[in-house]
């Protein structure tokens, strides 16, 4: 016993010294969020008003990195001009999103701010293949992707995920995290977009 | 957020990002790379609530938060488990200088909170009292969950080690 307690303590490690460029780098996230944050409370409330109001206005606010897209608002596709990463391309993202990266497995879309690894998925829309120790799983609400059959289930933890047989045969799939509201619409045309590449690699696991 | 508590909150980062570091690469079972993800996202989250917790403590509202989002990915199935290859690593992320591999992977094999128990008292170092308060439960549900961590992880490495003698 008390060597397993002795090898716990050992795994502590000692901390790094903190450079300014991380601090200035923490704060920035901070302000970041807290600015989400107020827009997402504004926008919250200007939608309640204008309910009560019962005017069809739309409400628009300018966002954190400048574009049209206000914080909290539903997302817009619009076409991606960008570089085209290996493995996957995609035709359209969300107004004011961008590739964040890819490796042989999957494709992440996300805000331009963010610097999470690109191994966490939060926040963001993913597009992969099934693993390989997976099947298609066909539950959830049937949609047509390119005339092939998809479906769309929520998955637990907070996201909502689109799989679907493409026309080479690729079991594909695209997971938009919930926070971003992306339509089921929206996600079949997103999916509509995708092309996988001979460079892209089933995971395992 | 006004300049002075901003510079409260940056020098807050100075003196105590490393052990959240520190904490966090604990409390995911040696993983550095998600450990900095965990403590990047639970900074923003506290820069937002910053004055709520320099009201307090803000060590242990720091603490709390990051506690919170290494439970809350374990809840998220697909956060980061399909990033996964075709082969296992060679050596897992390196925790200290002399990695326990053994222990790394026993730890990850308990459940979160059970995990977070064990690794804040016997890796961190706190007393029962700021464990519970850190997770949001009793000091009772505390010992218990560390007692059955512990229990757990010698029965996992006594039988790592009857294996390798085989």
């Amino acid at each position: 016993m008390n060597d397993l307690l002795t090898r716990l303590s050992a795994l502590g490690t000692s901390p790094a010294p903190v450079d300014e460029t991380t601090v200035a780098a923490d704060v920035r996230r901070g302000r970041r969020a807290l600015r989400r944050r107020r827009a997402a409370r504004i926008a919250a409330g200007g939608v309640f008003a204008l309910a009560i109001a019962g005017t069809g206005t739309v409400l628009t606010l300018q966002s954190d990195h400048g574009d049209s897209q206000p914080a909290g608002a539903p997302l817009r596709l619009v076409d991606y001009t960008g570089a085209q990463p290996a493995g996957f391309t995609v035709a359209t993202v969300p107004s004011g999103f961008v590739v964040q990266g890819v490796n042989s497995g999957s494709l992440d879309i996300t805000r331009p701010d963010d610097t999470s690894s690109l191994d966490s998925f939060v926040g963001k829309i993913v597009v992969m293949l099934q693993s390989k120790d997976a099947h298609f799983r066909q539950v959830g609400t049937r949609v047509s992707v390119h005339g092939h059959p998809g479906y769309i289930h929520q998955e637990r933890g907070g996201a909502t995920m689109l799989e679907y047989v493409d026309g080479r045969g690729n079991d594909v799939v695209v997971q938009a995290w919930d926070d971003l509201k992306l339509t089921d619409q929206q996600l079949v045309q997103l999916a509509e977009g995708v092309t996988v590449t001979s460079a892209a690699q089933a995971p395992v696991g | 957020m006004r300049p002075s508590h901003e510079a409260e909150f940056e020098a807050f980062v100075r003196a105590r990002r490393g052990e959240l570091v520190s904490t966090a690469t604990a409390l995911v079972a040696g993983d550095r790379h998600l450990a900095e993800d965990l403590v990047q996202n639970s900074l923003a989250r506290l820069y937002t609530a910053w004055g709520r917790a320099r009201a307090g403590n803000p060590p242990a509202y720091a603490r709390r938060i990051l506690v919170n989002a290494a439970i809350d990915h374990h809840r998220r199935p697909w956060v980061r488990r399909e990033r996964s290859t075709e082969q296992l690593p060679d050596a897992a992320v390196r925790v200290s200088d002399s990695v326990d591999e053994d222990l790394l992977a026993a730890l990850r094999v308990l459940p979160p909170r059970m995990r977070a128990a064990v690794v804040l008292q016997h890796v961190e170092d706190l007393s029962v009292e700021d464990t519970a308060d850190a997770l949001g439960c009793s000091v009772g549900t505390i010992k218990s969950q560390t007692a059955r961590g512990l229990d757990k992880l010698r029965h996992l490495l006594a039988t790592t080690l009857q294996g390798a003698t085989r």
